[in-house]
């Protein structure tokens, strides 16, 4: 230690009545450096004059009733997505199945609480419904027990029973940024197009156009709150009635549109 | 304060009591007065619907200052990108002799200000609010062999800023003091 840190520190009593303690010669300046610290300390915060308790009274309750609002804000949003969901798509007649009648699936009500349930949104191109917020690990329920579930570092898939499931990190530089790729499941009934768009870019919308129909569907959007680089797209189309090898045929176009239209990536 | 006095304590009272020295805690984490006032409102609001589980608790103090530390590293957060994105620096301020008792506090406060922000948390809790090395370990949620090296750490830096210099005194008078004991 430096002669410059030999320290008054020894019973100096500061000014809101804690007392020194020089007992602890051993962290890094010694007794005296720290002395000379906690005289530093005290002679720093002393010379701040709090405002008075009383005028403060006022402005924190104001701040505790902000709080409140907001709160109360974030529930009815949790609550009201699946709902809004639930109003837009008429309680979840949807067409899709290519020369079937229309595919209907459970309504929302019957999902459990924690979980987003926008119904199957098959759809050809029309109108663009406003992005999914999800909170991290919030399941989305896309109907036929399939859903997603989105965290800070990746996208889970499965479906009810366990049969199938997988998760693709965001982080690990397999998918570039600014790209997109598709994943693509389905029953007899429908085929699921999920895409994952990884970029600084903000999606509001996504297209799929399946080749051999040559019909383009719009795809809803959900992403994480804040923007955490990467969202996802999702929406039911006819099912895919060819077998393998060409059934693993990729013929489906994904573009990735931001605001006014750009386009943030085509696959 | 005991763990039976804070108990009995409405929230009000518990804040009142504690409202003047929280500032001064986090006048020397923040560095401004008015912050330091902002910062302690926050903690306090968030406190607020919490606080008949927070009082029951071993030590509400340190809950407390856990929320202030919380708190402010989360403001240093987002404060890092405000002033990434400030477009022009300050005006300087003009020399004044009203200026001077400012300056002398602040020099300190620059000092502080070279820390990383859980390295100024550590000596402000430790030196300042006189926590022991657990109990800032709590605050801090870390070991309390993390405290003990980020507040070594930090004494050492803060050694080699001048700002300390005005209070310390040659080694020699400090030795002539501790043999008059």
């Amino acid at each position: 230690m430096s002669d410059g840190f030999a320290g008054y520190g020894d019973g100096v009593r500061d000014v809101n009545g804690a007392h020194d303690r020089d007992g602890g010669g051993d962290d890094g300046g010694g007794a005296d450096g720290e002395g000379v610290l906690r005289r530093a300390l005290q002679h720093t915060a002393a010379a701040v004059a709090p405002s008075d308790w009383s005028a403060q009274t006022g402005p924190l309750r104001l701040r505790i009733q902000r709080q409140r609002r907001r709160r109360r804000a974030m529930v009815a949003l949790g609550v009201g997505l699946p709902l809004l969901a639930v109003a837009a798509f008429g309680g979840s007649v949807l067409t899709g199945a290519r020369g079937a009648g229309p595919v209907r699936v459970a309504p929302a009500a019957s999902a459990p609480a924690h979980r987003a349930t926008p119904t199957p949104t098959p759809t050809p191109t029309g109108a663009v419904l406003p992005v999914i917020v999800l909170r991290p690990g919030q399941r989305l329920d896309y109907g036929h027990g399939l859903w997603s579930q989105l965290t800070a570092t990746g996208v889970c898939d499965g479906d009810q029973h366990g049969a199938y499931g997988s998760c693709k990190s965001v982080v690990d530089g397999n998918q570039q940024q600014g790209s997109v790729s598709l994943q693509k499941t389905g029953d007899t009934t429908g085929t699921l197009y999920r895409p994952l768009y990884i970029g600084s870019g903000r999606p509001v919308r996504m297209t799929a156009t399946v080749g051999s129909t040559g019909k383009t569907y719009e795809l809803r959007v959900a992403t994480l709150s804040g923007n955490q680089g990467y969202a996802i797209g999702f929406g039911w189309g006819p099912p895919d009635l060819r077998t393998p090898p060409q059934l693993l045929r990729n013929d489906v176009t994904i573009v990735v549109y931001g605001a006014d239209d750009v386009v943030l990536a085509r696959s | 304060m005991g763990q039976t006095q804070v108990g009995d304590l409405d929230f009000e009272s518990f804040a009142a009591a504690r409202w003047g020295r929280l500032v001064r805690t986090a006048y020397l984490l923040t560095g401004d007065h008015h912050e330091a006032e902002d910062l302690v409102q926050a903690t306090l609001a968030k406190l607020y619907p919490v606080w008949s589980r927070v009082r029951r608790l071993d030590s509400p103090d340190a809950y407390v200052h856990r929320s202030l530390v919380n708190n402010n590293l989360g403001r240093y957060r987002r404060r890092r990108v405000r002033q990434l994105l400030t477009p022009m620096l300050p005006d300087k301020a003009e020399h004044r002799s009203d200026l001077v008792q400012v300056e002398e506090r602040s020099t300190l406060l620059q000092a502080l200000a070279t820390l990383p922000p859980r390295q100024r948390a550590a000596v402000v809790l430790r030196y300042w609010e006189d926590l022991s090395e657990q109990q800032v370990a709590e605050a801090l949620g870390c070991s309390p062999g993390n405290v003990k090296s980020q507040a070594s750490r930090g004494i050492r830096k803060l050694r080699e800023h001048p700002a300390l210099a005005e209070y310390a005194i040659p080694a020699t008078v400090a030795r002539g003091r501790r043999e008059e004991r």
